[in-house]
C-alpha cells in the first residue's frame, strides 16, 4: 500500500493503519531496533511502541517518507531503552543516577539546544551528500539502520575486515568534516 | 552524552537520505568468491650450530627465558586488529626486502626440487634474522645482505613489529610463528642476544644437555606442540652441538567462500612425466574476479577470511613450474607481474596435502652465505666460543580442501556472492597440471611458496 494511503488512514483514525504499517515496515523496524538492543523481546516492544507513537503523532504530522518517520521513532525508542537497560545493568552507580536525573531534563529541548541539534544534523547531511553514493549508503546502513558488518560485507561481497577498514575511514572523514565546520559536541 | 548527540543528529537527517540507504544495494567491492574452504600449512625450521666444547659445564638446565606472546584478537574485533597494525609499523622497505628474499630463496630452493615442494620464506627469514642479531664481521655482512636490511637493530625491530602484526589466533584463523633457541648447557651465552631474541623474535630459550637423547625428543615435542601436532619431526642431536634454532610457522585459515563439497569431482591430473593421475578437484566459478596473464602463466587468487590470500599460478601448457621460478626476476613476475584482467574465472583446484623436508644449507651457500658455515664464522654476539652453522633444515606441511582439516567447530559466517559479470574477459584456472601456489599475509608477506607436482603425493 502507498505511504500516502497509510498516512491518510492514521489521519482518519482508522486502526488498520497500524496493521498496514506493520506489514510494510515491520521487518525494517524490527531490524533497526534489534540492531540497537540485541534483544528480541525488547526490540519487539519498541516496534509496538513505535506504532503507538505514530498513532499519537499523526495527525498533526504528515511525513513525506513513512519509512524514515517510523524508523526515526524506532531508533529513538530503542536508544532510550538501551540507555535505560545499560544503567540498570550497571546497578546503582552514576549511570543509574544520571538516568534517573534525566527525567528532570525539560523536554522538549530548549530552543538553543534545538538549534544546535538541527545544525549538527545539517552538517552531517551536507557531509553525507558530498560522499559517493555507495559510501553514503554504507555509512547509513551501518549507523542509521545499524546493520552488522557481517551482513553488509555479505551484501558487497567482501570480508568484514576489509569493510571495517572502509567504515573506519568514513568515520574519520566525518570527524574531519565536523572539525572543519567548527562543530563542538 | 556526546555520542547521544551524534546519534540523535544522525536520526534526524533528511528523509531522502534514509530512503536512499533503505532502497540502494551496496556495490560489490571485491570479487565475489562463491565457495569457502579451509587450508592449513605449517613449517618447522632448524638451524644447528656446533663448536668444540670444553669438559664440565654450567649446572643450569631447562628453560632459561620464556616469552609472552602478543595479544591475539577475536576475528571480529576489527578495531583492536587495526590498532595492532598501527602501533607496530612495518616499513615498506622492510616488506620489500622480505619480498626480494622470498623470490631469491625460492628460485634457489623451490625451483631446484623435484616433486611436491612447500617452502616458507618467512620462516627462514625469521631464523636467519635471529642468527644475524648475534653475528659480527663478515658473517653478519653476508646475513644482512641476504636479508636485505643494512642495520641489525632495524632488522630486529622490524621483525618484532611484523611478528606482532601477523600474529593471529582466533576462532577462524591462526598464524603463529614460534621460535626457540636450544643451547648447550656447557656454553655460556650472551644475555643481550637472548633478551633481543625474546623481545623481537618471541623466542623461548632452553639450556640443554646435548649428550642426552631426551634433548632431541624435547625439541621434537616443542615443534609438534607449535604446529598443532601436524609436524612430528625426528631431531637428531650430537654432543658437539652448541645451538639449535627451531622455528615453526603454523597457518590455518578458511576460504571466504566455501567450496561446495557436492561439486567436487574426480578428474585427470596430468603429471609432468606425461602420465595421468585421478584426483579430486574442487570446482567454483566466479562471475567477476581479478586475474593476471603473464609470459607463460595465468594467475589468480582466492581470499581467506583473515585477509590472507592464496595465490595460484598456472603455467601455460609446455611450461614447467620450475621454469617460472628459475630466477628471482621470473619468480617475482609470476607472483606480481603480467597483464591484469577482470572477468569470469573458472576454478578447478585439486585437493592436496603433503609435507616437505628441505635441507637449505647448500642453497644458502649458493646465495652467498658462506662464512656462517665455515670454521671462522663470527657469532660472537651469541657466545664467545667459536661457533658456526652446520645445518639449516625446514620441514613443512600444507593441505587444502573444501571445509578445512580441523575446521568448523565455530559459528559460520555467511557471505553472499554473485555480482553481475562486469566484462567478457575470462580466465580458466583449471589446475590439472603441475602449478605454483603461494600464501600471502594481509600485508603481502609471503608465508609459503610451493609447487604441486602431484596432488596425490603425500
Amino acid at each position: 500500500m502507498e505511504d500516502t494511503r497509510i498516512i491518510d488512514m492514521y489521519w482518519s483514525r482508522n486502526e488498520a493503519a497500524i496493521r498496514e504499517s506493520s506489514t510494510k515496515y515491520g521487518r525494517m523496524l524490527k531490524r533497526i531496533s534489534f540492531n540497537i538492543l540485541s534483544n528480541d523481546g525488547d526490540s519487539e516492544e519498541c516496534v509496538n511502541d513505535t506504532y503507538g507513537k505514530a498513532w499519537d503523532s499523526m495527525p498533526p504530522q504528515k511525513p513525506n517518507s513513512l519509512a524514515a518517520y517510523l524508523g526515526r521513532i524506532a531508533r529513538n525508542l530503542s536508544i532510550n531503552r538501551w540507555h535505560a537497560n545499560h544503567a540498570r545493568k550497571r546497578g546503582c552507580g552514576a549511570d543509574a543516577l544520571i538516568s534517573e536525573l534525566s527525567d528532570c531534563i525539560p523536554s522538549p529541548l530548549s530552543t538553543e539546544e534545538e538549534t544546535e541539534a538541527r545544525a549538527l544534523s545539517e552538517t552531517i547531511s551536507r557531509w553525507l551528500n558530498s560522499l559517493p553514493q555507495d559510501d553514503r549508503v554504507l555509512f547509513l546502513r551501518r549507523y542509521w539502520f545499524g546493520d552488522s558488518l557481517n551482513s553488509l560485507a555479505a551484501e558487497c561481497a567482501t570480508t568484514p575486515n576489509k569493510l571495517a577498514g572502509r567504515i573506519y575511514r568514513l568515520r574519520h572523514k566525518l570527524r574531519s568534516a565536523l572539525e572543519k565546520e567548527g562543530v563542538t559536541l | 552524552m556526546k555520542e547521544k548527540k551524534l546519534f540523535d543528529a544522525l536520526t534526524n537527517i533528511p528523509d531522502e537520505l534514509v530512503e536512499e540507504a533503505r532502497k540502494t544495494k551496496l556495490k560489490p567491492t571485491v570479487r565475489p568468491w562463491k565457495k569457502w574452504t579451509a587450508l592449513a600449512a605449517c613449517v618447522a625450521l632448524a638451524i644447528v650450530m656446533v663448536s668444540i666444547l670444553p669438559r664440565g659445564g654450567s649446572p643450569s638446565e631447562g628453560a632459561l627465558l620464556d616469552v609472552v606472546l602478543p595479544k591475539a584478537y577475536a576475528y571480529d574485533d576489527f578495531g583492536a586488529k587495526q590498532a595492532a597494525i598501527d602501533v607496530n609499523p612495518v616499513d615498506d622497505a622492510f616488506l620489500k626486502a622480505l619480498d626480494e628474499f622470498s623470490y631469491k630463496t625460492a628460485s634457489q630452493i623451490v625451483a631446484g626440487q623435484s616433486g611436491n615442494t612447500n617452502y616458507s620464506p618467512l620462516s627462514l627469514y625469521y631464523a636467519l634474522a635471529m642468527a644475524a642479531s648475534g653475528a659480527e664481521g663478515e658473517t653478519a655482512d653476508e646475513l644482512l645482505s641476504l636479508l636485505g636490511v643494512s642495520d641489525p637493530s632495524t632488522l630486529s625491530k622490524q621483525s618484532g613489529n611484523l611478528y606482532r602484526q601477523l600474529y593471529t589466533d582466533n576462532a577462524i584463523a591462526k598464524l603463529k610463528i614460534a621460535n626457540s633457541l636450544w643451547m648447550n648447557k656447557k656454553v655460556s651465552w650472551k644475555n643481550k642476544f637472548i633478551k633481543n631474541a625474546a623481545a623481537n623474535f618471541y623466542t623461548s630459550s632452553f639450556s640443554m644437555d646435548f649428550s642426552d637423547k631426551k634433548t632431541g625428543e624435547e625439541m621434537a615435542k616443542w615443534v609438534s606442540e607449535h604446529t598443532d601436532g601436524i609436524l612430528k619431526p625426528e631431531i637428531e642431536i650430537t654432543q658437539d652441538q652448541i645451538l639449535s634454532i627451531l622455528n615453526t610457522v603454523y597457518f590455518y585459515d578458511e576460504w571466504v567462500n566455501k567450496f561446495k563439497e557436492a561439486e567436487t569431482t574426480e578428474d585427470a591430473f596430468y603429471l609432468s612425466d606425461g602420465s595421468t593421475e585421478h584426483s579430486n578437484f574442487m570446482n567454483a566459478k566466479y562471475a567477476s574476479a581479478d586475474f593476471a596473464k603473464g609470459e607463460g602463466f595465468t594467475r589468480s587468487a582466492l581470499s581467506l577470511k583473515n585477509d590472507s590470500r592464496m595465490v595460484f599460478i598456472l603455467p601455460d601448457e609446455g611450461v614447467s613450474p620450475q621454469e617460472l621460478l628459475s630466477s628471482p626476476e621470473k619468480a617475482k613476475a609470476a607472483f606480481e607481474g603480467g597483464q591484469d584482467g577482470h572477468g569470469e574465472v573458472v576454478w578447478q583446484i585439486p585437493k592436496f596435502r603433503f609435507g616437505t623436508k628441505l635441507d637449505l644449507k647448500d642453497a644458502l651457500i649458493r646465495l652467498g652465505l658462506t662464512s656462517a658455515f665455515e670454521q671462522n664464522a663470527d657469532f660472537s654476539g651469541i657466545t664467545d666460543k667459536r661457533a658456526s652453522l652446520t645445518g639449516v633444515r625446514q620441514e613443512t606441511h600444507i593441505g587444502i580442501d573444501e571445509n578445512g582439516v580441523e575446521a568448523s567447530a565455530f559459528t559460520e559466517i555467511l557471505y553472499a556472492g554473485g555480482a553481475a559479470p562486469l566484462s567478457k574477459d575470462r580466465a580458466e584456472m583449471v589446475l590439472n597440471r603441475p602449478f605454483i601456489y603461494g600464501i600471502t599475509a594481509p600485508n603481502g608477506a609471503l608465508l609459503f611458496i610451493g609447487i604441486c607436482e602431484n596432488p596425490l603425493e603425500k
